[in-house]
Protein backbone atom coordinates (compact mmCIF):
# COMPACT_ATOMS: atom_id res chain seq x y z
CA UNK A 1 0.00 0.00 0.00
CA UNK A 2 1.21 3.53 -0.77
CA UNK A 3 1.65 6.09 1.52
CA UNK A 4 -1.72 8.06 0.59
CA UNK A 5 -1.28 12.06 0.12
CA UNK A 6 -4.84 12.72 -1.00
CA UNK A 7 -7.42 14.34 1.28
CA UNK A 8 -9.62 10.95 0.36
CA UNK A 9 -7.54 8.31 1.39
CA UNK A 10 -5.85 10.30 4.58
CA UNK A 11 -9.53 10.35 5.38
CA UNK A 12 -9.71 6.66 5.02
CA UNK A 13 -6.54 5.45 6.65
CA UNK A 14 -7.44 7.67 10.06
CA UNK A 15 -10.95 6.02 10.23
CA UNK A 16 -9.37 2.66 9.63
CA UNK A 17 -6.94 3.50 11.96
CA UNK A 18 -3.77 1.58 12.20
CA UNK A 19 -5.20 -2.04 13.01
CA UNK A 20 -7.38 -1.87 9.87
CA UNK A 21 -5.63 -0.56 7.58
CA UNK A 22 -2.87 -3.21 8.48
CA UNK A 23 -5.86 -5.53 8.05
CA UNK A 24 -6.34 -4.82 4.20
CA UNK A 25 -2.09 -4.62 3.53
CA UNK A 26 -2.39 -8.66 5.06
CA UNK A 27 -5.35 -9.79 2.71
CA UNK A 28 -3.28 -8.21 0.13
CA UNK A 29 -0.47 -10.13 0.74
CA UNK A 30 -2.63 -13.14 1.04
CA UNK A 31 -3.38 -13.09 -2.71
CA UNK A 32 -1.96 -15.75 -4.63
CA UNK A 33 0.44 -14.14 -7.53
CA UNK A 34 -0.95 -14.78 -10.91
CA UNK A 35 1.91 -15.19 -13.29
CA UNK A 36 0.46 -16.48 -16.40
CA UNK A 37 0.27 -13.26 -18.59
CA UNK A 38 -2.25 -14.63 -20.57
CA UNK A 39 -4.79 -15.01 -17.38
CA UNK A 40 -6.80 -11.78 -17.85
CA UNK A 41 -8.82 -10.31 -15.11
CA UNK A 42 -11.73 -9.98 -17.51
CA UNK A 43 -14.99 -12.19 -18.38
CA UNK A 44 -18.06 -13.26 -16.96
CA UNK A 45 -16.51 -15.65 -14.26
CA UNK A 46 -20.58 -17.02 -14.86
CA UNK A 47 -19.22 -18.64 -17.77
CA UNK A 48 -16.86 -21.97 -17.59
CA UNK A 49 -13.93 -21.06 -18.43
CA UNK A 50 -13.20 -23.87 -20.82
CA UNK A 51 -16.66 -22.17 -22.64
CA UNK A 52 -15.03 -18.51 -22.88
CA UNK A 53 -13.17 -16.98 -25.72
CA UNK A 54 -10.26 -15.52 -26.03
CA UNK A 55 -9.12 -14.56 -29.38
CA UNK A 56 -5.30 -13.32 -28.30
CA UNK A 57 -4.88 -16.85 -26.72
CA UNK A 58 -2.20 -18.74 -28.24
CA UNK A 59 -3.37 -21.84 -27.06
CA UNK B 1 -57.90 -24.06 8.30
CA UNK B 2 -57.15 -21.46 9.79
CA UNK B 3 -55.14 -18.56 8.59
CA UNK B 4 -52.31 -18.60 10.83
CA UNK B 5 -52.10 -22.31 9.49
CA UNK B 6 -52.19 -21.47 6.11
CA UNK B 7 -49.48 -19.23 6.18
CA UNK B 8 -46.79 -21.83 7.31
CA UNK B 9 -48.59 -24.70 4.10
CA UNK B 10 -45.87 -25.31 1.78
CA UNK B 11 -45.75 -22.88 -1.02
CA UNK B 12 -46.50 -25.09 -3.93
CA UNK B 13 -49.81 -26.41 -1.89
CA UNK B 14 -50.88 -22.50 -0.86
CA UNK B 15 -50.13 -21.73 -4.41
CA UNK B 16 -52.74 -24.79 -5.88
CA UNK B 17 -55.36 -23.67 -3.61
CA UNK B 18 -55.05 -20.18 -4.89
CA UNK B 19 -54.79 -21.22 -8.22
CA UNK B 20 -58.07 -23.24 -7.26
CA UNK B 21 -60.00 -20.66 -5.91
CA UNK B 22 -60.18 -22.90 -2.73
CA UNK B 23 -58.36 -20.06 -0.89
CA UNK B 24 -59.06 -16.29 -2.27
CA UNK B 25 -55.52 -13.89 -2.68
CA UNK B 26 -56.99 -11.35 -0.40
CA UNK B 27 -57.43 -14.85 2.37
CA UNK B 28 -53.32 -15.57 1.63
CA UNK B 29 -52.82 -11.86 2.00
CA UNK B 30 -53.91 -11.36 4.84
CA UNK B 31 -53.06 -14.25 6.85
CA UNK B 32 -49.04 -13.41 6.41
CA UNK B 33 -50.24 -9.65 6.88
CA UNK B 34 -52.19 -10.75 10.37
CA UNK B 35 -48.41 -12.66 11.31
CA UNK B 36 -46.36 -9.52 10.65
CA UNK B 37 -48.95 -7.26 12.35
CA UNK B 38 -49.17 -9.36 15.43
CA UNK B 39 -45.08 -9.19 15.29
CA UNK B 40 -45.44 -5.51 15.66
CA UNK B 41 -41.86 -4.60 15.01
CA UNK B 42 -40.46 -7.14 17.62
CA UNK B 43 -38.07 -8.67 15.39
CA UNK B 44 -37.53 -5.38 13.24
CA UNK B 45 -38.07 -7.55 10.60
CA UNK B 46 -40.01 -4.95 7.94
CA UNK B 47 -38.56 -1.94 6.27
CA UNK B 48 -42.31 -0.92 4.36
CA UNK B 49 -44.92 -3.08 5.27
CA UNK B 50 -47.23 -2.04 1.93
CA UNK B 51 -50.51 -3.97 3.02
CA UNK B 52 -52.78 -1.47 1.57
CA UNK B 53 -51.49 -2.16 -1.44
CA UNK B 54 -50.87 -6.01 -1.26
CA UNK B 55 -54.52 -5.80 -0.50
CA UNK B 56 -55.48 -4.32 -3.37
CA UNK B 57 -53.75 -6.21 -5.84
CA UNK B 58 -54.95 -9.08 -4.10
CA UNK B 59 -58.67 -7.84 -4.61
CA UNK B 60 -57.61 -7.64 -7.85
CA UNK B 61 -56.28 -10.95 -8.82
CA UNK B 62 -59.05 -12.53 -6.72
CA UNK B 63 -61.66 -10.25 -9.39
CA UNK B 64 -59.65 -11.22 -12.67
CA UNK B 65 -58.52 -14.59 -14.17
CA UNK B 66 -55.71 -17.12 -12.60
CA UNK B 67 -52.75 -15.43 -13.91
CA UNK B 68 -49.73 -18.08 -13.27
CA UNK B 69 -48.24 -20.66 -11.11
CA UNK B 70 -47.90 -18.18 -8.00
CA UNK B 71 -51.41 -16.46 -8.24
CA UNK B 72 -52.19 -14.70 -5.21
CA UNK B 73 -48.90 -16.27 -3.08
CA UNK B 74 -47.86 -13.12 -0.90
CA UNK B 75 -43.80 -12.24 -1.29
CA UNK B 76 -41.73 -9.88 0.65
CA UNK B 77 -38.02 -8.63 -0.69
CA UNK B 78 -34.94 -7.40 1.15
CA UNK B 79 -34.87 -3.51 0.56
CA UNK B 80 -32.11 -3.21 -1.43
CA UNK B 81 -34.48 -3.91 -5.00
CA UNK B 82 -35.53 -0.84 -6.95
CA UNK B 83 -39.18 -0.79 -6.46
CA UNK B 84 -41.57 1.68 -8.87
CA UNK B 85 -43.03 4.39 -6.44
CA UNK B 86 -41.59 3.07 -3.30
CA UNK B 87 -38.23 4.47 -1.64
CA UNK B 88 -35.64 1.80 -1.17
CA UNK B 89 -33.07 3.04 1.51
CA UNK B 90 -30.88 -0.23 1.28
CA UNK B 91 -30.89 -0.60 4.87
CA UNK B 92 -29.35 3.04 5.41
CA UNK B 93 -30.94 5.97 6.56
CA UNK B 94 -33.87 7.64 5.59
CA UNK B 95 -31.92 11.40 5.45
CA UNK B 96 -30.14 10.36 2.62
CA UNK B 97 -31.44 11.58 -0.76
CA UNK B 98 -31.30 8.24 -2.24
CA UNK B 99 -33.70 7.06 0.15
CA UNK B 100 -35.82 10.25 -0.72
CA UNK B 101 -36.43 9.08 -4.34
CA UNK B 102 -39.07 6.75 -5.41
CA UNK B 103 -38.13 4.23 -7.81
CA UNK B 104 -38.46 4.36 -11.60
CA UNK B 105 -38.90 0.85 -12.41
CA UNK B 106 -39.08 -2.52 -10.59
CA UNK B 107 -36.49 -4.88 -10.60
CA UNK B 108 -36.34 -7.23 -13.10
CA UNK B 109 -37.09 -10.51 -10.77
CA UNK B 110 -39.73 -8.73 -8.49
CA UNK B 111 -41.41 -8.39 -11.98
CA UNK B 112 -41.08 -11.56 -12.93
CA UNK B 113 -42.83 -12.77 -9.59
CA UNK B 114 -45.26 -10.38 -9.59
CA UNK B 115 -46.37 -11.24 -13.67
CA UNK B 116 -46.24 -15.08 -11.89
CA UNK B 117 -49.41 -13.99 -10.03
CA UNK B 118 -47.92 -12.59 -6.41
CA UNK B 119 -48.15 -10.42 -4.17
CA UNK B 120 -45.44 -8.36 -2.82
CA UNK B 121 -45.95 -7.14 0.64
CA UNK B 122 -43.28 -4.95 1.05
CA UNK B 123 -39.77 -4.63 1.90
CA UNK B 124 -37.59 -6.19 4.80
CA UNK B 125 -34.92 -5.08 7.20
CA UNK B 126 -31.21 -5.89 5.95
CA UNK B 127 -27.42 -5.18 7.04
CA UNK B 128 -27.14 -1.88 5.98
CA UNK B 129 -25.97 -1.63 2.48
CA UNK B 130 -25.60 -5.65 2.59
CA UNK B 131 -22.87 -4.49 3.86
CA UNK B 132 -21.90 -7.20 6.83
CA UNK B 133 -23.68 -10.75 8.91
CA UNK B 134 -25.79 -9.95 11.46
CA UNK B 135 -28.26 -7.56 10.37
CA UNK B 136 -28.20 -5.28 13.15
CA UNK B 137 -29.11 -2.13 11.69
CA UNK B 138 -28.94 1.30 13.47
CA UNK B 139 -31.26 2.86 11.28
CA UNK B 140 -34.10 -0.19 11.23
CA UNK B 141 -33.16 -1.94 14.19
CA UNK B 142 -31.46 -5.10 15.34
CA UNK B 143 -33.18 -8.12 13.20
CA UNK B 144 -34.06 -10.73 15.71
CA UNK B 145 -33.23 -14.38 15.43
CA UNK B 146 -36.63 -16.16 14.96
CA UNK B 147 -35.45 -19.04 17.59
CA UNK B 148 -33.82 -16.78 19.99
CA UNK B 149 -34.32 -13.03 19.64
CA UNK B 150 -31.47 -12.23 21.31
CA UNK B 151 -29.30 -13.53 18.95
CA UNK B 152 -28.88 -12.35 15.11
CA UNK B 153 -30.26 -13.76 12.43
CA UNK B 154 -27.43 -13.59 10.16
CA UNK B 155 -27.13 -11.08 7.56
CA UNK B 156 -27.22 -9.10 5.34
CA UNK B 157 -30.69 -10.72 4.35
CA UNK B 158 -32.08 -11.26 7.57
CA UNK B 159 -35.57 -9.91 7.87
CA UNK B 160 -35.46 -12.16 4.34
CA UNK B 161 -34.45 -15.64 6.60
CA UNK B 162 -36.99 -13.93 9.29
CA UNK B 163 -40.18 -13.16 7.37
CA UNK B 164 -40.40 -17.12 6.18
CA UNK B 165 -39.53 -18.35 9.34
CA UNK B 166 -42.25 -16.36 10.92
CA UNK B 167 -45.06 -17.33 8.13
CA UNK B 168 -44.64 -13.54 6.98
CA UNK B 169 -44.69 -14.63 3.40
CA UNK B 170 -44.02 -17.69 1.74
CA UNK B 171 -40.88 -16.27 -0.17
CA UNK B 172 -38.53 -13.59 -0.17
CA UNK B 173 -35.71 -12.84 -2.05
CA UNK B 174 -32.14 -11.84 -0.70
CA UNK B 175 -29.08 -10.74 -2.47
CA UNK B 176 -25.63 -13.07 -1.94
CA UNK B 177 -21.94 -11.29 -2.09
CA UNK B 178 -20.22 -13.58 0.17
CA UNK B 179 -22.47 -15.70 1.64
CA UNK B 180 -25.77 -12.74 2.20
CA UNK B 181 -28.55 -15.67 1.54
CA UNK B 182 -27.01 -18.89 3.21
CA UNK B 183 -26.14 -17.39 6.49
CA UNK B 184 -29.06 -16.30 7.49
CA UNK B 185 -31.07 -18.98 5.77
CA UNK B 186 -28.63 -21.31 7.95
CA UNK B 187 -29.20 -18.92 11.34
CA UNK B 188 -32.78 -19.01 10.71
CA UNK B 189 -33.76 -22.64 9.90
CA UNK B 190 -34.88 -21.76 6.54
CA UNK B 191 -34.00 -22.49 3.14
CA UNK B 192 -31.82 -20.44 0.56
CA UNK B 193 -30.33 -20.18 -2.80
CA UNK B 194 -27.54 -18.46 -4.02
CA UNK B 195 -27.64 -19.18 -7.70
CA UNK B 196 -24.57 -18.57 -10.47
CA UNK B 197 -24.08 -15.02 -11.18
CA UNK B 198 -26.69 -14.04 -13.84
CA UNK B 199 -28.96 -16.77 -13.48
CA UNK B 200 -31.52 -14.24 -11.60
CA UNK B 201 -31.73 -10.99 -13.07
CA UNK B 202 -29.49 -8.39 -10.83
CA UNK B 203 -30.97 -5.83 -12.96
CA UNK B 204 -32.91 -3.17 -10.35
CA UNK B 205 -30.86 -4.37 -7.75
CA UNK B 206 -28.41 -2.03 -5.77
CA UNK B 207 -24.42 -3.11 -5.66
CA UNK B 208 -22.59 -4.15 -3.44
CA UNK B 209 -19.84 -6.01 -5.27
CA UNK B 210 -21.14 -5.85 -8.73
CA UNK B 211 -19.04 -8.57 -9.84
CA UNK B 212 -19.59 -11.03 -7.07
CA UNK B 213 -23.50 -10.50 -6.56
CA UNK B 214 -25.94 -12.75 -7.29
CA UNK B 215 -29.88 -12.62 -6.55
CA UNK B 216 -30.91 -15.35 -4.22
CA UNK B 217 -34.65 -16.81 -2.84
CA UNK B 218 -35.38 -18.00 0.83
CA UNK B 219 -38.47 -20.11 1.87
CA UNK B 220 -39.01 -22.62 4.54
CA UNK B 221 -37.79 -25.59 2.29
CA UNK B 222 -36.13 -26.48 -0.74
CA UNK B 223 -39.40 -27.80 -2.06
CA UNK B 224 -41.04 -24.02 -1.64
CA UNK B 225 -37.47 -22.63 -3.69
CA UNK B 226 -38.25 -25.46 -6.10
CA UNK B 227 -41.67 -23.87 -6.26
CA UNK B 228 -40.74 -20.57 -7.36
CA UNK B 229 -37.22 -21.44 -9.42
CA UNK B 230 -39.42 -21.89 -12.35
CA UNK B 231 -40.10 -18.70 -12.39
CA UNK B 232 -37.14 -16.35 -11.35
CA UNK B 233 -35.06 -18.75 -13.81
CA UNK B 234 -36.85 -17.22 -16.56
CA UNK B 235 -34.98 -13.54 -15.72
CA UNK B 236 -31.31 -15.08 -16.20
CA UNK B 237 -29.55 -11.86 -17.81
CA UNK B 238 -25.95 -14.17 -17.77
CA UNK B 239 -23.93 -15.63 -19.83
CA UNK B 240 -25.26 -19.05 -17.85
CA UNK B 241 -24.56 -22.17 -19.01
CA UNK B 242 -26.52 -25.22 -17.90
CA UNK B 243 -24.46 -27.71 -17.17
CA UNK B 244 -26.75 -30.26 -15.90
CA UNK B 245 -26.53 -33.98 -16.66
CA UNK B 246 -28.88 -34.79 -19.06
CA UNK B 247 -30.39 -37.28 -17.01
CA UNK B 248 -31.69 -35.97 -13.42
CA UNK B 249 -29.63 -37.27 -10.36
CA UNK B 250 -30.86 -38.46 -6.90
CA UNK B 251 -28.67 -39.18 -4.41
CA UNK B 252 -28.59 -42.89 -5.45
CA UNK B 253 -25.18 -42.43 -7.36
CA UNK B 254 -24.59 -38.85 -6.91
CA UNK B 255 -20.83 -38.51 -5.97
CA UNK B 256 -20.68 -35.98 -3.33
CA UNK B 257 -17.18 -34.13 -2.69
CA UNK B 258 -16.11 -33.22 1.00
CA UNK B 259 -13.58 -30.49 1.92
CA UNK B 260 -10.64 -32.02 3.06
CA UNK B 261 -10.27 -30.52 6.25
CA UNK B 262 -13.72 -29.06 6.66
CA UNK B 263 -15.41 -31.49 9.24
CA UNK B 264 -12.06 -32.42 10.78
CA UNK B 265 -10.84 -28.93 12.02
CA UNK B 266 -12.71 -29.51 15.19
CA UNK B 267 -10.82 -27.02 17.18
CA UNK B 268 -12.91 -24.57 15.06
CA UNK B 269 -16.32 -26.03 14.90
CA UNK B 270 -19.03 -25.92 16.94
CA UNK B 271 -19.71 -29.04 17.61
CA UNK B 272 -23.67 -29.10 17.20
CA UNK B 273 -22.70 -27.92 13.19
CA UNK B 274 -20.21 -30.96 12.99
CA UNK B 275 -23.08 -33.07 14.44
CA UNK B 276 -25.67 -32.22 11.86
CA UNK B 277 -23.51 -31.80 8.55
CA UNK B 278 -22.67 -35.62 9.46
CA UNK B 279 -26.23 -36.89 10.07
CA UNK B 280 -26.95 -35.09 6.68
CA UNK B 281 -23.79 -36.92 4.83
CA UNK B 282 -24.50 -40.32 6.93
CA UNK B 283 -28.47 -39.88 5.31
CA UNK B 284 -27.11 -38.83 1.99
CA UNK B 285 -24.57 -42.26 2.11
CA UNK B 286 -27.39 -44.16 3.23
CA UNK B 287 -29.71 -42.97 0.21
CA UNK B 288 -26.51 -44.31 -2.00
CA UNK B 289 -24.67 -41.60 -2.64
CA UNK B 290 -20.78 -41.89 -3.37
CA UNK B 291 -19.07 -39.38 -0.51
CA UNK B 292 -15.24 -38.56 -1.99
CA UNK B 293 -12.76 -36.79 0.02
CA UNK B 294 -11.54 -33.74 -2.32
CA UNK B 295 -9.23 -30.54 -2.70
CA UNK B 296 -10.01 -27.37 -3.22
CA UNK B 297 -7.00 -25.66 -5.80
CA UNK B 298 -6.86 -22.45 -3.29
CA UNK B 299 -6.60 -22.42 0.63
CA UNK B 300 -9.44 -21.15 2.85
CA UNK B 301 -6.85 -17.93 3.56
CA UNK B 302 -6.20 -16.76 0.15
CA UNK B 303 -10.02 -17.08 -0.60
CA UNK B 304 -10.91 -14.97 1.79
CA UNK B 305 -8.32 -12.84 0.68
CA UNK B 306 -8.87 -11.98 -2.56
CA UNK B 307 -12.48 -12.31 -2.40
CA UNK B 308 -12.63 -9.74 0.63
CA UNK B 309 -10.30 -7.20 -1.71
CA UNK B 310 -12.66 -7.35 -4.42
CA UNK B 311 -15.55 -6.72 -2.28
CA UNK B 312 -13.72 -3.77 -0.43
CA UNK B 313 -12.61 -2.47 -3.57
CA UNK B 314 -15.75 -2.33 -5.47
CA UNK B 315 -18.17 -1.50 -2.74
CA UNK B 316 -15.77 1.92 -1.63
CA UNK B 317 -16.04 2.71 -5.63
CA UNK B 318 -20.13 2.02 -5.25
CA UNK B 319 -20.31 4.56 -2.38
CA UNK B 320 -17.78 7.31 -3.66
CA UNK B 321 -18.65 9.92 -5.60
CA UNK B 322 -22.19 11.41 -5.28
CA UNK B 323 -22.51 8.76 -2.36
CA UNK B 324 -19.64 9.89 -0.27
CA UNK B 325 -20.59 12.87 1.14
CA UNK B 326 -23.36 10.67 2.47
CA UNK B 327 -21.09 8.51 4.17
CA UNK B 328 -21.19 10.20 7.62
CA UNK B 329 -24.69 9.19 7.81
CA UNK B 330 -23.71 5.38 7.72
CA UNK B 331 -23.61 3.33 10.35
CA UNK B 332 -20.07 2.52 12.23
CA UNK B 333 -18.98 -0.58 11.02
CA UNK B 334 -20.06 -0.05 7.36
CA UNK B 335 -18.27 3.52 7.42
CA UNK B 336 -14.73 1.63 8.13
CA UNK B 337 -15.53 -1.44 5.66
CA UNK B 338 -15.88 1.10 2.90
CA UNK B 339 -12.57 3.17 4.60
CA UNK B 340 -10.68 -0.33 4.26
CA UNK B 341 -12.04 -0.29 0.38
CA UNK B 342 -10.42 3.18 -0.18
CA UNK B 343 -7.23 1.78 1.00
CA UNK B 344 -7.29 -1.32 -1.84
CA UNK B 345 -4.87 0.00 -4.07
CA UNK B 346 -5.18 -0.84 -8.31
CA UNK B 347 -2.46 -2.99 -8.32
CA UNK B 348 -4.03 -5.61 -5.27
CA UNK B 349 -8.03 -5.44 -6.75
CA UNK B 350 -6.55 -6.30 -9.77
CA UNK B 351 -4.27 -9.26 -8.63
CA UNK B 352 -7.34 -10.23 -6.77
CA UNK B 353 -9.62 -10.16 -9.90
CA UNK B 354 -6.71 -12.27 -11.96
CA UNK B 355 -6.46 -14.71 -9.42
CA UNK B 356 -10.61 -15.46 -8.93
CA UNK B 357 -10.25 -16.24 -12.94
CA UNK B 358 -7.42 -19.16 -11.95
CA UNK B 359 -9.24 -20.09 -9.24
CA UNK B 360 -12.49 -20.33 -11.53
CA UNK B 361 -10.87 -22.15 -13.73
CA UNK B 362 -9.36 -24.93 -11.53
CA UNK B 363 -12.68 -25.48 -9.52
CA UNK B 364 -14.20 -26.62 -12.75
CA UNK B 365 -11.96 -29.66 -12.75
CA UNK B 366 -12.98 -30.41 -9.27
CA UNK B 367 -16.60 -30.49 -10.60
CA UNK B 368 -15.39 -33.37 -13.26
CA UNK B 369 -14.62 -35.83 -10.37
CA UNK B 370 -17.87 -34.70 -8.21
CA UNK B 371 -21.37 -33.98 -9.13
CA UNK B 372 -22.12 -31.58 -5.49
CA UNK B 373 -20.09 -30.53 -2.83
CA UNK B 374 -21.17 -30.79 0.66
CA UNK B 375 -19.82 -28.63 3.70
CA UNK B 376 -21.54 -26.90 6.72
CA UNK B 377 -22.98 -23.67 5.53
CA UNK B 378 -21.34 -21.80 8.61
CA UNK B 379 -18.49 -23.39 11.27
CA UNK B 380 -21.18 -21.34 13.71
CA UNK B 381 -25.03 -20.74 14.68
CA UNK B 382 -26.33 -17.70 15.13
CA UNK B 383 -24.43 -15.56 17.51
CA UNK B 384 -25.50 -13.29 20.61
CA UNK B 385 -26.63 -9.40 19.09
CA UNK B 386 -23.04 -7.50 19.82
CA UNK B 387 -20.97 -10.16 19.83
CA UNK B 388 -17.78 -9.19 17.99
CA UNK B 389 -15.67 -12.75 18.02
CA UNK B 390 -16.63 -16.24 18.03
CA UNK B 391 -14.65 -18.42 20.94
CA UNK B 392 -14.00 -22.25 19.16
CA UNK B 393 -13.50 -25.24 21.24
CA UNK B 394 -9.97 -24.93 20.85
CA UNK B 395 -9.92 -21.70 22.69
CA UNK B 396 -9.00 -19.28 19.88
CA UNK B 397 -11.19 -16.51 18.63
CA UNK B 398 -12.23 -15.00 15.46
CA UNK B 399 -14.14 -12.18 14.31
CA UNK B 400 -17.99 -13.23 13.72
CA UNK B 401 -17.88 -11.57 10.14
CA UNK B 402 -14.57 -13.19 9.37
CA UNK B 403 -15.73 -16.56 11.22
CA UNK B 404 -18.93 -17.03 9.56
CA UNK B 405 -18.15 -16.74 5.97
CA UNK B 406 -15.60 -19.51 5.77
CA UNK B 407 -17.70 -21.85 3.87
CA UNK B 408 -19.19 -19.09 1.77
CA UNK B 409 -17.04 -17.40 -0.20
CA UNK B 410 -15.69 -19.84 -1.66
CA UNK B 411 -18.78 -20.46 -4.24
CA UNK B 412 -19.01 -16.26 -5.21
CA UNK B 413 -15.41 -16.34 -5.86
CA UNK B 414 -16.06 -19.53 -7.83
CA UNK B 415 -19.24 -18.18 -9.53
CA UNK B 416 -20.96 -21.42 -8.52
CA UNK B 417 -24.40 -21.90 -7.37
CA UNK B 418 -24.53 -23.24 -3.87
CA UNK B 419 -27.77 -24.36 -1.75
CA UNK B 420 -28.44 -24.06 2.22
CA UNK B 421 -30.78 -25.96 3.88
CA UNK B 422 -31.54 -26.98 8.05
CA UNK B 423 -30.07 -29.89 9.33
CA UNK B 424 -30.78 -29.31 12.53
CA UNK B 425 -31.45 -28.58 15.30
CA UNK B 426 -28.97 -31.10 17.04
CA UNK B 427 -31.06 -33.84 18.43
CA UNK B 428 -28.56 -33.76 21.29
CA UNK B 429 -29.93 -30.61 22.37
CA UNK B 430 -33.83 -29.98 22.06
CA UNK B 431 -34.90 -26.72 20.91
CA UNK B 432 -31.41 -25.22 20.12
CA UNK B 433 -30.12 -23.61 17.30
CA UNK B 434 -30.52 -24.06 13.95
CA UNK B 435 -27.47 -25.72 12.12
CA UNK B 436 -27.61 -25.59 7.91
CA UNK B 437 -26.04 -27.72 5.71
CA UNK B 438 -24.44 -26.43 2.10
CA UNK B 439 -24.49 -28.11 -0.96
CA UNK B 440 -22.61 -26.64 -4.04
CA UNK B 441 -22.63 -27.22 -8.03
CA UNK B 442 -20.60 -25.92 -11.06
CA UNK B 443 -22.03 -23.11 -12.59
CA UNK B 444 -25.27 -23.58 -13.74
CA UNK B 445 -26.04 -26.57 -11.62
CA UNK B 446 -29.08 -24.93 -9.91
CA UNK B 447 -31.39 -27.53 -10.99
CA UNK B 448 -29.01 -30.52 -9.29
CA UNK B 449 -28.86 -28.90 -6.35
CA UNK B 450 -32.67 -28.18 -6.08
CA UNK B 451 -33.07 -31.78 -6.75
CA UNK B 452 -30.64 -33.56 -4.39
CA UNK B 453 -31.52 -30.82 -1.43
CA UNK B 454 -35.20 -31.57 -1.66
CA UNK B 455 -34.41 -35.40 -1.68
CA UNK B 456 -32.08 -34.61 1.08
CA UNK B 457 -34.35 -32.43 3.16
CA UNK B 458 -37.02 -35.32 3.04
CA UNK B 459 -34.33 -37.33 4.44
CA UNK B 460 -33.87 -35.25 7.31
CA UNK B 461 -37.09 -34.17 8.27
Amino acid sequence: MHTPTDPVAVAALALAGAEGAAWVVALAAGIPATDDPWLAPVAGIACPPELETQPHDPR
Amino acid sequence: MTPADFALLPLAEAARLLRGREVSAREAVGACLARAEADAGAHAVWIELRAEAALARAARLDDGPVTGPLHGVPFAVKDFFELEGVRTTCGSSRALPAAQLPGRRTAASVRALEEAGAVLLGTLNLHEWAFGATSTNPHHGAVRNPCDPARVPGGSSGGSAVAVALGMAFLTLGTDTGGSVRLPASWCGVSGLKVTPGAIAADGCFPLSWTLDSVGPLARSVADLDAAWGVLSTTADGPVIARDPAAPIGLAGARIGVVRGDLTDTGRLDPAVARGVARALAAAEAAGARIIEIDLPATGEEIKAAQLTITLAEAANVHDGSRRAGRPLYGDDVQRLLAFGDLVTARDYIAALRFRRSFVRDLARVFDDVDVILSPTTPDRAEPIGAETVRWPDGSEEPVLEACIRFLLRWNLGGCPALGLPCGPDPLEPGGLPVGVQLAARPGGERLLLDLGRELEGLLA
